[in-house]
Formats: structure tokens, C-alpha cells, sequence
């Protein structure tokens, strides 16, 4: 198991916003999390990307526990976590964005970098060129020395994605990969998805969107006020009544 | 780099040149204190401008480093050069004493805690008379002597503390493009950003804080051996201000706006001495002017063109 959580528990004042969860994610293979807003999905990837400390219970990653470790030491391990609103370096070019997230495995010593050895301009050619490829696979490379101001709203989630693989990491959190995009740019997420999932990473992704969930999900998780309501394949969960309740419930209710 | 490169020679060759033509020793020991405050400046922007902190408590490791080598190399006949590095380490450990609340404060609170320790600073400066002369302070500093060369006269004292801001500002540049510097660029972001990435926050604030207390600390070691006199009335809150002044002024996070804004707040109070009455009031004036309509500093003046600019 890549990623394993027990009875997971997170309040805010009197609030259970995650509730005792347990999900298990096997290797290469891709999860979905659902609910209704509000639901505690987001919750739930800031106690597993370690942005927020559970009040109960533990996250198992790698089979180690992880609860103690600060965010940046679970990125180190190779949680990558892609937040639900873009905020790319604003200062940093896009290549620069993504040279952040190499820097964090391959960086030669302060001596160095404050003479300018030779190994730091070898280091810096190395990740220049892995960046290019990531952005590559990401149909950015044009706009390389771009800062991201300049960039559409598409572009720039796409740069998020490409920053956090530049960790390398084993785990991908995505948050609401498609929401706001257009049918075309959905595709496109689509597509990057499967081929990462290809080339054997472990995918957590929260999502409003049921055609996307059933389009790559094996597995989905049902949360609602925090609690796990119901787990199975996409099909199971579109023909679990509880499930059913709980959404065209809010859907009555919200008018959409 | 090479681009910077070519400035910097530029600029320094002027600087060079300068006493060469202007032979007046005033205008060369304004020049001097000059280099003196680019040497801090270059520090605190890479701290306030980079790292996105504030310290309003600089003069507090200006000081700490004019007075360790000024009392080691007075009272105790230690060689400059050690004095010189014992105010290093002692800043450095004081900074980190300093770095480590302020992992926690931000804003208005680490401001106020910096402020703090240039007070404290300042309080022991007048108090411990017995080490520190008290508040009428101490002088026979001795002078500097490099490689041979006795530092002096003016002339002499303004090619040592040039050259070192020459390095200052190298290593700075050095620093800003190397992965440290992207790391430190990117804490200006909310901090849940760049730690999701693997960034260690902590660290670099730390280094930040670090980094600008060792630039101010050699600074006060060049003035200590320059003025060969102290006293703590050089060593006040107005000073840490003063500083923080010339970074904006010049240009936040920006190198050569480090030096620029050092620069101008050097030579401002010398040329408006002559319109005596009204010198406070023109300086204000021009403060606030900048503030208005260059509220990048000076620097934004030549836009895109400038040196590791954002």
C-alpha cells in the first residue's frame, strides 16, 4: 500500500470536517475522492500534504507514519500536492517555477554556488533540461522565460502540475484538476493524467466532476461531513443509493 | 550574469576613478561611509526584498561588529583581522538567536522584535561602561594595514571598503542566482506554496536573517577601524531606519537598488546642508516624493534593465 490513513480526524471548533477516515491507495493506481461541498475533501489533502496537523489518528506513507513530518518533508518524500487554485512564483519565470522543485533534489553546496564552480553551472544545465521536458509533456515549452502573469488561467495549472512533478514525486494530490476549464482543456487534463498514471505514478484526485471521475478512476472514495459514506468502483458508487441521496439531495437543494 | 557583469565594471570604474579626480578628502570620506552602508544595504535587501522580512534592529549588528573588533584589536592588541572575524561570529550567533522567533512573527511583531534587539544592543552600549566605554565611548582604534599597506589616509581606506562592497555585491549577485536565491524568491509567495514543494521555509528565513546580520557586521568592523573612534550615539534606532530607507528608496530586492538608495541617503544630508533651515524639510519632501511616484524606488526608473530585478 502507497498511502494508507486510519480513522483520520480533523475538527475545527465543533465541526468534524474529516471524521474517522480510512482509505487505502495501492501503487499505480488512481482514486477518486467525492462529495458535496463542504464534504471535508480538501481537509482531508491538507492533513495528507501535512498543511494541517489530524487531531486523531495516523497517515501511513511508504509504510512509515508519517503525522510528525512538516509539509516540505512530505514533498521531499514524494507527496506532491497541486493545489485547487493556481498561485504560481509570481516573481520566478515559468522555467524558473519549475526549477524550484528540481533544486530541492539536485543542488550543489552554498561554496559553490556563491564561487560559481563549474558543478553548479553542470547542475543548473542538468535541471534546465529537465525542466524543458517537463514542460514539454505539458505542450508550456514556448512559453518558457514567461512569467506567469502572462499566462491563461489553463496554462497555469497545467505549470502547477509541472512544478510538483518535478519533485518526482510517487503520490500526485490532485485538487480539482478540471474545475473552470473548458470541454477542450478537460480532454487535455485528461490526457496528462492517463500518462502519468502510465508511467507508474499513484493518483488522489478530489473532483466535482463524475464524468471525469469515471473516466479515470478505478476506485472512489464517497466523503460526506467527513465521514467515508461509501467506497467502489465508479459504477457501484453511481448505483449506491446512499450515495445518490446525499447528491441529488444537495443538487435539489442548490438548484444545479 | 555576464550582463550584470558589465554593469558592475562599469559602475566600479567610475567608483575607482573617483578620487582620482576628485582629490577633495571630504568628498572621499563621504564616499567612504557610502561603502560602508552598501555593504549592509546589500545584506538587509536580500533579507527584506528576497526573504520578505523586515528588520528594523540592523544597527544593532553594525554595531556588534564595529565594537567586538574595535575593543579586541584596542584593549586587547588582537590583530584587525580577528577582531574583524569575532564580530562576524558573534553577530551570526546573535542573528540566530533573532531568526528563531521570527520563524514565528511576522509583520508588525518581527518588526517590533528586531527593533527590540537594536535597542537591547544599544541599552548595553551605554551601560556596560567598563567594556564599551559608556555612553562618551572609546577611540585609538587602530587603523587597518593591508598587505602591507597601513589603510590611513581617506584615499587608502576608500579602495579597501570599495573593493569589499565590489565582493559584497558579488556574492550577493552570486546568491541570487544560484538555486538559494530561487528558494528565497519564492518565500514571497504564501508559505503553504513553496513548502509544498519542498522548500524548507524555516531555513531560508533563518539563512536570510543570517546572511544580512554578516554583511552588517563587517560593515561596523570597516567603520570601527575608519573612524577609529565609537561611541553608541552611531549605533541608534535611526540608524536601522535609515537603512531601511535606503533599500526602498533605491528599490526593494534589488541589488543595485541596495546600492543606489545608500547612496543617495549618504550624499543627500551633505548637499542639503547648505540650505540649512530647510535641510529636514527638502529631505522629507523627496522621501515622500519617491514613495509616490516611484513606489518600486529608484531603480523602476530604468525599467527591465536592471539586474536582478524582479
Amino acid at each position: 500500500m502507497l498511502l494508507e490513513t486510519k480513522n483520520l480526524t480533523r475538527y475545527f471548533g465543533g465541526v468534524k470536517a474529516v471524521d474517522g477516515v480510512d482509505i487505502e491507495v495501492k501503487e499505480g493506481t488512481i482514486k477518486g475522492i467525492i462529495g458535496p461541498n463542504g464534504a471535508g475533501k480538501t481537509t482531508f489533502f491538507h492533513l495528507l500534504s501535512g498543511h494541517l496537523p489530524p487531531q486523531k489518528g495516523w497517515i501511513k506513507f511508504k509504510g512509515e507514519i508519517i503525522n510528525h513530518l512538516p509539509p516540505f518533508e512530505r514533498a521531499r518524500k514524494g507527496i506532491g500536492r497541486v493545489f485547487q487554485q493556481p498561485s504560481p512564483f509570481e516573481n520566478l519565470t515559468l522555467m524558473e517555477n519549475i526549477l524550484i522543485s528540481l533544486d530541492i533534489s539536485n543542488s550543489p553546496s552554498l561554496f559553490t554556488s556563491l564561487l560559481r564552480l563549474p558543478s553548479l553551472g553542470k547542475s543548473e544545465k542538468e535541471k534546465e533540461k529537465q525542466a524543458i521536458e517537463i514542460l514539454h509533456f505539458l505542450n508550456l515549452e514556448k512559453k518558457l522565460h514567461h512569467f506567469p502573469s502572462s499566462l491563461t488561467h489553463f496554462e497555469r495549472r497545467k505549470m502547477e502540475i509541472g512544478r510538483v512533478l518535478a519533485l518526482n514525486p510517487s503520490l500526485l494530490l490532485l485538487d480539482e484538476p478540471t474545475a473552470g476549464l473548458s470541454y477542450r482543456e478537460k480532454e487535455e487534463i485528461k490526457e496528462i493524467i492517463w500518462e502519468l498514471k502510465e508511467k507508474g505514478l499513484t493518483i488522489l484526485v478530489v473532483e466535482h466532476d463524475m464524468e471525469l471521475i469515471t473516466d479515470i478512476c478505478e476506485e472512489v472514495v464517497v466523503l460526506n461531513f467527513g465521514k467515508k459514506i461509501a467506497e467502489g468502483s465508479p459504477w457501484e458508487i453511481k448505483n449506491n443509493p446512499l450515495v445518490k441521496e446525499v447528491y441529488l439531495g444537495e443538487e435539489y437543494a442548490s438548484g444545479s | 550574469m555576464r550582463k550584470e557583469l558589465k554593469g558592475l565594471v562599469i559602475f566600479f570604474g567610475l567608483i575607482f576613478l573617483f578620487p582620482l579626480l576628485v582629490k577633495s578628502p571630504y568628498y572621499i570620506g563621504v564616499l567612504v561611509f557610502w561603502g560602508i552602508y552598501s555593504i549592509i544595504t546589500l545584506g538587509l535587501t536580500i533579507l527584506m526584498g528576497y526573504a520578505g522580512q523586515i528588520s528594523l534592529g540592523q544597527a544593532g549588528f553594525f554595531a556588534v561588529g564595529a565594537y567586538t573588533s574595535g575593543i579586541l584589536t584596542t584593549r586587547f592588541g588582537l590583530p584587525p583581522w580577528l577582531g574583524i572575524l569575532a564580530g562576524l561570529g558573534l553577530s551570526l550567533l546573535l542573528s540566530l538567536f533573532l531568526a528563531l522567533p521570527s520563524l514565528k512573527l511576522k509583520g508588525h511583531y518581527l518588526a517590533m522584535a528586531t527593533l527590540g534587539f537594536g535597542e537591547i544592543v544599544h541599552v548595553v552600549l551605554n551601560a556596560w561602561v567598563g567594556v564599551t566605554g559608556g555612553p562618551s565611548g572609546f577611540g585609538e582604534i587602530p587603523a587597518l594595514s593591508f598587505l602591507g599597506w597601513k589603510l590611513d589616509s581617506e584615499m587608502s581606506f576608500f579602495y579597501f571598503t570599495w573593493g569589499w562592497v565590489f565582493l559584497f555585491f558579488l556574492f550577493s549577485l552570486s546568491l541570487l542566482k544560484s538555486p538559494y536565491g530561487r528558494a528565497l524568491r519564492s518565500l514571497h509567495a504564501e508559505e503553504r506554496i513553496p513548502l509544498s514543494l519542498g522548500v524548507n521555509v524555516y531555513f531560508y528565513k533563518v539563512f536570510a536573517f543570517l546572511w544580512a546580520a554578516f554583511y552588517a557586521s563587517f560593515a561596523g568592523s570597516l567603520y570601527a577601524h575608519f573612524m577609529t573612534f565609537l561611541s553608541p550615539s552611531s549605533f541608534t534606532l535611526i540608524l536601522s531606519i535609515l537603512l531601511v530607507l535606503m533599500i526602498v528608496v533605491g528599490g526593494l530586492g534589488n541589488l543595485w537598488g541596495a546600492l543606489l538608495g545608500a547612496g543617495i541617503l549618504t550624499f543627500l544630508p551633505e548637499i542639503l546642508r547648505t540650505f540649512e533651515d530647510f535641510e529636514m524639510l527638502i529631505y522629507g519632501t523627496f522621501l515622500i516624493l519617491v514613495m509616490i511616484f516611484l513606489p518600486k524606488g529608484l531603480v523602476s526608473l530604468r525599467r527591465g534593465k536592471v539586474a536582478t530585478g524582479d
